[in-house]
């Protein structure tokens, strides 16, 4: 059987009869811009750009420095962005193996190719939340916002970088607003589908979880997470991360993911949910 | 298709699931594996299809070793203990997505099972409404329709009433006559005599007992 095939049956089994799962996603979305320019509105700030707003959803916090009066800012937004995204990719891919995809992985006559359509279907489902996440910053900004990814000198009241921000912070910086959370995503998402091979899901989704969680509590390029956060970007603030680095790490763990899903998936057991 | 067996040994986790059977199964035939629930026919069944693979030992499906030369058997129909489909299709859109990956058959073959199986009217009922008889029956279909040289078919008399035991018991005799291999697990003593050239008996995962049956 074609990858082809297989990928066809993932979209329309995966993405396209779930749809649901887009519409709650949507309307975290949809609350998230409101309060981004609602919070504007209390800077009296009229203007901003798509940058800013992508920056406020997908940009996470300032590090945290444990000390007097310092008290830990957790990146909700961020947070909650990058956990709806992995509870809605975390059971499709074990229901399918314990149910109706045996009966298409045996057909096909391969465990491999089923591995990699399911890889394929992860990619395109998670790039799919982060489409409609700019389609409805784009159609909630039309009245007052300017169509460029390039931040705005103003953000730093609304997101708080703390103080390490930089003096030329106003620069482009597409790539950490936008594909850094986007290859995060994709990254973790992977890492967890490949872990569900070999546990239940839900431990799965508490590693990813963890990752996540300790990620928005410690600033270091172990904790992979700070990658996809602009607020802790090198380019933004002095002691950030740096997005090649994150690009490096996050390519790294896409590919480990799904060598390491071949591996597994060519010797598990098959067996139905009980 | 033959089917061999050598010495092969299943554990998950501590259990052991299956311990140390070796048989042979031949070409054309009809094996019924009997025993009662968790006794390790199951397994076998799995273990023969490549769902999953010996701890120890192999099984050979035409001299070629599962997980070695081969992932699965290349032309099988399995029917496992309860069959799993797609709520949201029909019975007809469910076995047509299957008939889709390997392209063997075409649209009137699939009416023909769904025929056979007696699921011809309600063929466009969605999986959801189907009764758990209906949903047997069109695991039957799915396991048959492509017309595999191998057929398993694990408990295949669960939640069949009478008439539909009889016609599952007609339909097994024609793909054998067909010259497909069949292997039945049940712990229906009385279907496997009437359908089964040899009943091999499993508990605790061993095989306890293996006889010809003459009547058939």
């Amino acid at each position: 059987m074609s990858l082809i095939k297989f990928i066809r049956f993932d979209i329309k089994n995966g993405i396209m009869r779930r749809l649901y799962v887009y519409l709650v996603y949507s309307l975290f979305i949809v609350v998230s811009v409101w309060f981004f320019q609602g919070k504007l509105h209390s800077y009296e700030i009229e203007k901003y750009s798509i940058g800013d707003c992508l920056l406020f959803l997908y940009g996470g916090a300032k590090e945290y420095v444990p000390k007097t009066g310092e008290v830990f800012e957790m990146p909700y937004l961020w947070l909650v962005n990058h956990l709806l995204i992995l509870y809605f990719t975390l059971n499709y891919t074990d229901n399918d193996l314990t149910g109706f995809g045996q009966q298409l992985i045996y057909r096909s006559g391969g465990r491999v190719i089923w591995w990699l359509s399911k890889c394929i279907w992860n990619i395109i489902m998670v790039s799919g939340f982060y489409i409609i996440g700019i389609i409805i910053t784009l159609l909630l900004g039309i009245n007052n916002a300017e169509f460029t990814l390039d931040i705005s000198e103003h953000i730093s009241y609304v997101v708080n970088f703390g103080d390490q921000l930089k003096q030329n912070h106003t620069q482009k910086i597409a790539l950490e607003i936008l594909l850094l959370p986007i290859l995060y995503s994709v990254a973790i998402s992977l890492l967890q589908m490949s872990l569900t091979l070999l546990f239940k899901p839900i431990f799965s989704y508490i590693v990813s979880s963890s990752i996540c969680l300790s990620s928005a509590y410690k600033l270091t390029p172990i904790l992979i997470g700070n990658f996809s956060m602009a607020a802790r970007n090198d380019k933004i603030v002095n002691n950030g991360v740096s997005s090649a680095l994150g690009i490096i790490s996050f390519s790294i763990i896409i590919i480990l993911s799904v060598i390491i899903g071949v591996l597994i998936i060519r010797k598990c057991n098959i067996l139905n949910k009980e | 298709m033959s089917i061999v067996l050598k010495n092969v040994t299943k554990k998950i986790g501590r259990n052991m699931i299956i311990n140390d059977v070796s048989c042979n199964i031949e070409n054309g035939s009809i094996t019924g594996f009997k025993g009662i629930n968790g006794s390790g026919k199951t397994m076998l069944l799995r273990l023969i299809s490549g769902l999953i693979y010996p701890t120890s030992g192999t099984v050979e499906i035409d001299k070629k070793i599962l997980g070695k030369d081969i992932a699965f058997p290349e032309s099988i129909g399995i029917m496992l203990e309860n069959p799993s489909f797609i709520n949201s299709y029909s019975g007809y859109d469910n076995l047509r997505m299957l008939a889709d990956i390997k392209g063997l058959i075409d649209e009137d073959r699939i009416c023909e099972v769904m025929d056979l199986v007696g699921l011809k009217e309600n063929g466009n009922k969605k999986y959801r409404k189907f009764s758990l008889g209906m949903k047997q029956r069109l695991g039957i279909a799915a396991a048959i329709m492509e017309k595999p040289g191998i057929i398993l078919l694990d408990e295949p008399t669960n939640a069949l009433d009478e008439s539909g035991v009889k016609l599952l018991t007609e339909i097994i005799i024609a793909e054998r006559n067909r010259g497909a291999t069949i292997i039945l697990s049940s712990h229906d003593a009385q279907f496997l005599n009437k359908t089964s050239n040899r009943i091999i008996e499993i508990s605790n995962g061993k095989i306890t007992n293996e006889r010809n049956n003459y009547d058939i």
